[in-house]
């Protein structure tokens, strides 16, 4: 029978403040594991700590930019079976209008602070055997769309990186993947709407041959990942976006 | 602000369209050149060389050129 229990582990969960962070915080307690989370806000970190309400759950306020926070991070951490990376932000721009402000400051929390974290935490002999390492990418890194230019290299990056990250961890089955959803209902595309406006969101969504996702519907994809059920899936992309992609 | 000065830099920037081939009275969203691509591109213009902030349906809410010079301007005074 597969395994989707996750009773006895502890998984890390950044940006768990967000939508798609604070369902899989949701989900992976109710798998059974211990959770740490991390947001960059203390107050939507303590609403989050008090709505979650369980004494497994540890929540570290933590700007993951930031090298000196994130070393502090990886000597509190306790040792992890999972990882989430599930900070992320997104900046739409036309290609005339990209500052190089704008794309080092994505750059860094997109792609930066998961790729130094998971080494660090490596490095830290923080990681058990047989960890699961999730990487929140997006469709977005898959396929072109106007206004993505930063957001897509930054998506990229991330899942050319989780497949390299997945070949060296591999000797201690720890496996490493990423998860590219597409547009989900929640604060990324509130940005969205608010920067293409509601006729084109409508427009946008008649591309989803399932419609726009759920924040749960992308933890369900990571409970997935980060379970024994998931033993032998490693260095790949699973796509989640209601079948945009699939035309 | 003048309009001419808002018209040179929306002419400038959306992809496509010619010096002087808008006046304040073109209804911007049915040039040719008008898609998504042109409201995100007006709220970047908007904000690199007025330093203010645009919604697209703030955009889209506007008909002409003058509606929009209008809206730039009211949000540039802080009204």
């Amino acid at each position: 029978m597969p395994n989707f229990d996750l009773t006895g582990k502890t998984v890390l969960v950044t940006g768990a403040t967000s939508g798609i962070g604070r369902a899989v915080c949701s989900g992976v307690l109710a798998a059974g594991a211990r959770i740490v989370v991390t947001g960059s806000n203390q107050g939507r970190l303590a609403g989050l700590s008090t709505d979650l309400g369980v004494e497994r759950c540890q929540a570290l306020r933590v700007d993951l930019t930031d090298a000196g926070e994130r070393d502090a991070l990886v000597k509190a951490a306790p040792a992890l079976d999972g990882i989430v990376h599930g900070a992320g932000a997104i900046e739409l721009a036309p290609a005339a209008f990209l500052s190089e402000e704008k794309l080092r400051s994505l750059q860094s929390l997109n792609y930066e602070a998961p790729v130094l974290l998971t080494s660090a935490l490596a490095k830290g002999r923080k990681l058990n055997a047989e960890a699961s390492v999730v990487l929140i990418a997006s469709v977005a890194g898959l396929v072109g769309a106007k206004g993505h230019v930063l957001y897509a290299g930054s998506k990229g990056a991330l899942m050319a990186a989780g497949r390299a990250l997945a070949l060296e961890l591999a000797p201690r089955r720890i496996r490493v993947n990423s998860l590219a959803p597409g547009m989900v209902r929640a604060g990324m595309a509130d940005q969205a709407q608010g920067a293409l406006g509601d006729a084109a969101m409508e427009a946008h969504e008649k591309e989803y041959p399932l419609g726009f996702g759920t924040p749960d519907d992308v933890a369900a994809a990571s409970l997935f990942l980060l379970s024994p059920a998931a033993r032998w899936i490693t260095g790949t992309t699973l796509v989640c976006d209601g079948g945009f992609t699939a035309r | 602000m003048e309009i001419n000065a808002f018209i040179q830099e929306f002419e400038a920037s959306i992809e496509g369209l010619e010096a002087g081939s808008v006046t304040p009275e073109t209804k911007f969203q049915e040039l040719d050149q008008w898609d998504s691509l042109a409201v995100l591109t007006t709220i970047a213009m908007a904000d690199a060389a007025f330093e203010v902030e645009l919604t697209a349906n703030e955009i889209l809410a506007c008909r002409t050129i003058r509606d929009l010079a209008d809206l730039v301007e009211k949000k540039r005074k802080g009204e």
